[in-house]
């Protein structure tokens, strides 16, 4: 656990690295169907050895599903530097009770390590890297949807 | 000059010199953040600031420091009459660790992470991450910390050797970096594409100057 994803949710909005918008449950659930699809296309990339696109499809995937959450609860991540790693601190921000789903959404965020490897260093994605990151959007899509809707409830 | 590669144990960790000039640096103030007294009171600092439940005999800093046990003395008493460090006597050993009352204590542990917490919290963070045969730092931040002028590093590398689970080693990821509050990119090849070294990447690291942490000396130590 790491001191940022500790921070409450009304801190990182203090703190000006998210913005309140208004809560859409079509474009909540959305995001999550677009994220199961992902889990699908990432599988099928794997399977032709495209272990590049398999990793990054599912690392989106596990960033949209944060982002529904986020949504569900109001927030998005400010549009300008960092937001993908502002969007996974906001989704663990909402499930502070929830150390199971909580470890998950760590889990993706550690993910940006592979990401910038890849991106930036032109490093090769291993298999066990695209396993690991279709085992936790995976993980994702059973934990978070279920704390979505039930906010989206209320 | 270039010349045969000299290990110098330099307390926990084992610096690799490829150059011999660089054993000057112990007595000059450190390149990579040149604001301390020397080298051997910046490594000292970083030791016992960055740990303040470290106690240490003067032997032991005078390992750390790279300097003779008189010397680390001098420095010892330099940094005890500033307030920044405090000893106590058990039996005939004198034990210094840091002064957590002084005033300057939380700014310098904050210069101190930045500038020469690196070689502690990546060792100690691979330490306990199965699978790591070997790690070194390398790049830009072991030039500086090794004694070359330059440019402030903007990140620290680090190559990982061995077979670590993946989650695992990206979890010590974020802890170093929020550790210490500058990106740590960590690369990870075999053992075998380490013996190998068929890549220029590979090539390059093990011919220009780098950190190898002392691992199983933090693995025993823990």
């Amino acid at each position: 656990m790491t001191p940022a994803r500790h921070t409450p949710l009304s801190k990182l909005a203090a703190g000006g690295h998210l913005e309140q918008v208004p809560v859409d449950s079509a474009t909540c659930r959305e995001l999550v169907h677009q994220a199961r699809n992902h889990a699908l296309t990432a599988v099928a990339a794997r399977e032709i050895g495209d272990f590049e696109g398999a990793f990054q499809i599912a690392y989106d995937g596990c960033r949209k599903v944060c982002l529904a959450l986020a949504l569900a609860y109001g927030v998005r991540a400010k549009g300008d530097t960092g937001h993908h790693a502002t969007t996974f601190n906001a989704a663990a921000a909402t499930l502070s009770g929830n150390v199971r789903a909580r470890d998950l959404v760590d889990d993706a965020t550690d993910l940006r390590f592979v990401r910038a490897g890849s991106e930036y260093r032109a490093e090769k994605i291993t298999l066990a890297a695209v396993n690991d990151a279709i085992d936790i959007l995976g993980g994702l899509l059973a934990a978070l949807p279920p704390v979505m809707d039930a906010r989206l409830a209320k | 000059m270039a010349g045969p590669p000299l290990d110098t144990v330099l307390g926990p960790c084992v610096i690799r010199l490829t150059y011999y000039k660089v054993c000057h640096v112990y007595s000059a103030a450190p390149a990579l953040l040149p604001v301390f007294r020397s080298e051997a009171q910046a490594r000292i600092l970083a030791a016992l600031l960055l740990d303040p439940s470290r106690e240490a005999s003067i032997a032991d800093l005078a390992g750390l420091g790279g300097i003779r046990p008189p010397n680390a003395l001098r420095e010892v008493n330099r940094l005890i009459g500033a307030g920044l460090l405090k000893d106590r006597r058990v039996g005939r050993t004198r034990l210094v660790s840091a002064d957590v009352s002084s005033p300057y204590h939380q700014p310098l542990v904050q210069i101190l992470a930045r500038s020469f917490g690196p070689v502690l919290v990546i060792r100690d963070e691979l330490a306990a991450v199965p699978g790591i045969e070997q790690a070194l730092i390398f790049g830009s931040w072991a030039t500086r910390f090794l004694g070359q002028p330059g440019p402030q590093p903007g990140d620290v590398d680090v190559l990982v050797i061995g077979a670590p689970p993946g989650r695992d080693l990206r979890r010590a990821n974020a802890r170093m970096e929020d550790a210490l509050h500058i990106p740590v990119q960590i690369t990870t090849v075999s053992s075998s594409e380490w013996a190998a070294a068929e890549s220029g990447f590979l090539r390059e690291v093990q011919t220009k100057p780098s950190i190898t942490l002392d691992l199983t000396g933090s693995r025993q130590h823990r």
